[in-house]
């Protein structure tokens, strides 16, 4: 079938699109590799990557020391609950199958405002500043872990558990043996889309980020404002390489889960 | 772990429900066993948080910590309703809901114009390099929004390369930077993403044989598009739309970035970030401001939800 007027339109359509979500972003690769304040370098430079190389040494570090704990934390929480959403009937499953979802849809200046005036209530204050800012990047790394593991274990063939068992394995050995193994990609994409979406959080990271303390979105935000626009872009394309690695690793390993 | 083996120790062998006496009961605790780290996390970083801000905008503490946790300070509260009507009759709260509301709308609206054909084409048109465009187009919903904020700060500003191409040409200076236009497409280029992958799929989902026979029939596929193939998908596309309101109207990134701040470009979430850093901050209404983004984006996502169970109901 020929294609047709609208379909040609549609197709010119997606590639004005697809030009439209890319200019921006070489836009900003180009600024951060200009000597000068203008949108096509007359000079090249790498200088601004190097610029203040160890302050971006520190945020990237900053960043990983929020959402490498987090993360951690997140998968040990996640484990037991996915096992008992997907494999147990409860009384009120249906309401915690909701609530696993809400930091995902509570607006980050809502969440951000709530929980630092939390911390700021009595003995809670008492915590260090980083470690509750860690658990607050533990409850909206949760749902994007815990989510698919759920899914994964509903899907299973949970008579490969009781055949496994049944041929005298015992419930540890079966755990090890059988349930890891089918899991364990599915645990291991969660993280890293967990990771990605800890070290890209910009709203609540704001309200609680100690003093000093500067993770890479927060110093880019900081930088927007009276920096140079190369080097807020420099740090920019840093951090947008560093999300899209990530991003990338974990399509790359769901790929592979979902070709078995 | 514990909870790991005690699931596969019990559970192919579980009693029917009701066989043995006590049986739910001894479910229902080793699920709670098993959930308490979960409870215990979401009860203090969500549960507590939000009932605290929900009462905190029906107080009179302006104290930037939570009554609920505080018995002295709850006995001596007094709750009032004067925080909302500050937030709905004054003329500056007014017009920050306003342009909020509006933003959103009409981000909304050009999302949709623009997302529809394509995630139309997504779907049915397989043609080379689709699965490219696909994954292109998905990408902004995993960067950060500040980055994409800032490369839009770029893009649209006096040294942005548009401005360079327009000046080039000879066409008055283009140069929107922290305006209400920059901040409406700024939100439409981070909503596109979401709203293609869900009304890909959901266009993907339509049986080809209805569109072979429209189109057999004589319809264009425009025509089919809109009469045949649009109906089917219409509890998606309104599902899309509830959640791309409610997730615009609570994105602080792009209107503070783009928007260059609550003095150019007024907004709900910029509004609620600005407060928290002066030293006059009015906290029980800057709690109510709160408590409106959160009541929109549950609202929006059970508004959702029904739509997405019809799309599914009517997809069986």
């Amino acid at each position: 079938m020929p294609a047709s007027g609208f379909r040609r339109l549609a197709r010119a359509g997606t590639i004005l699109c697809v030009a439209a979500i890319i200019l921006p972003l070489i836009a900003m690769v180009l600024f951060s590799l200009s000597g000068h304040v203008e949108a096509i370098p007359t000079e090249w430079t790498t200088k601004w990557y190097t610029f203040n190389s160890s302050d971006v040494v520190a945020s990237i570090l900053h960043s990983l020391e929020i959402s490498v704990p987090a993360v951690a934390i997140a998968l040990l929480v996640a484990m037991p609950l996915s096992f008992a959403m997907a494999r147990w009937d409860f009384a009120g499953k249906r309401l915690i199958n909701q609530m696993i979802l809400l930091p995902m849809l509570l607006p980050g200046t809502a969440l951000g405002l709530a929980l630092i005036e939390l911390y700021n209530t009595g003995i809670l204050s008492k915590i260090p500043a980083l470690a509750f800012l860690i658990g607050a990047h533990v409850v909206i790394v949760l749902p994007v872990i815990a989510r698919p593991v759920i899914a994964a274990l509903e899907q299973m063939d949970i008579e490969l558990e009781t055949a496994s068992m049944s041929l005298g394995a015992s419930p540890a050995t079966t755990v090890r043996k059988i349930t890891v193994p089918v899991i364990l990609p599915t645990v291991v994409v969660g993280s890293i889309f967990g990771l990605a979406r800890s070290i890209t959080d910009f709203a609540i990271t704001l309200f609680l980020v100690p003093v000093g303390f500067l993770p890479m979105s927060i110093e880019i935000y900081n930088s927007t404002n009276y920096s140079i626009p190369q080097l807020t872009s420099a740090n920019a394309v840093i951090l947008l390489a560093m999300s899209l690695v990530v991003v990338g690793i974990g399509e790359l390993a769901a790929r592979r889960v979902s070709r078995g | 772990m514990v909870a790991i083996t005690d699931a596969l120790q019990l559970d192919p062998a579980a009693p029917p429900a009701g066989a043995v006496p006590g049986a739910r009961q001894h479910r229902n605790r080793r699920a709670y066993a098993a959930l308490a780290p979960f409870l215990l996390l979401y009860g203090v970083l969500i549960v507590i948080p939000t009932v605290g801000l929900l009462v905190k905008s029906v107080s009179a503490n302006d104290s930037a910590d939570l009554e609920i946790l505080n018995p002295k300070l709850l006995f001596h509260t007094s709750f009032t309703l004067v925080n909302y009507q500050a937030l709905f009759t004054q003329e500056a709260n007014v017009q920050t809901i306003v342009t909020t509301i509006v933003i959103a709308l009409v981000a909304v609206a050009l999302t949709v114009i623009v997302g529809t054909p394509i995630s139309y084409q997504l779907a049915v048109d397989r043609v080379r390099l689709t699965g490219t465009a696909s994954w292109v187009l998905s990408l902004p919903i995993y960067m950060p929004t500040v980055v994409i904020a800032f490369a839009l700060v770029l893009l649209f500003g006096p040294n942005g390369i548009l401005n360079a191409a327009t000046s080039a040409l000879g066409v008055p200076v283009w140069n929107i930077s922290y305006t209400t236009i920059a901040v409406v497409l700024g939100t439409v280029y981070v909503l596109v993403p979401v709203y293609l992958r869900m009304l890909t799929a959901a266009f993907a989902r339509v049986p080809g044989d209805l569109m072979d026979a429209s189109m057999s029939l004589g319809a264009g596929e425009l025509r089919t598009l809109l009469k045949v193939v649009l109906p089917v998908v219409r509890p998606t596309l309104l599902a899309a739309v509830i959640l791309d309101f409610a997730f615009a109207v609570g994105m602080v990134e792009i209107a503070l970035i783009v928007g260059g701040g609550p003095l150019n470009v007024p907004y709900l979430p910029v509004d609620i970030l600005e407060r928290s850093t002066t030293f006059a901050p009015d906290i029980p209404l800057t709690a109510a401001m709160a408590v409106v983004l959160v009541a929109i984006a549950l609202i929006g996502q059970l508004l959702a939800g029904r739509l997405n169970k019809e799309a599914s109901s009517s997809a069986r």
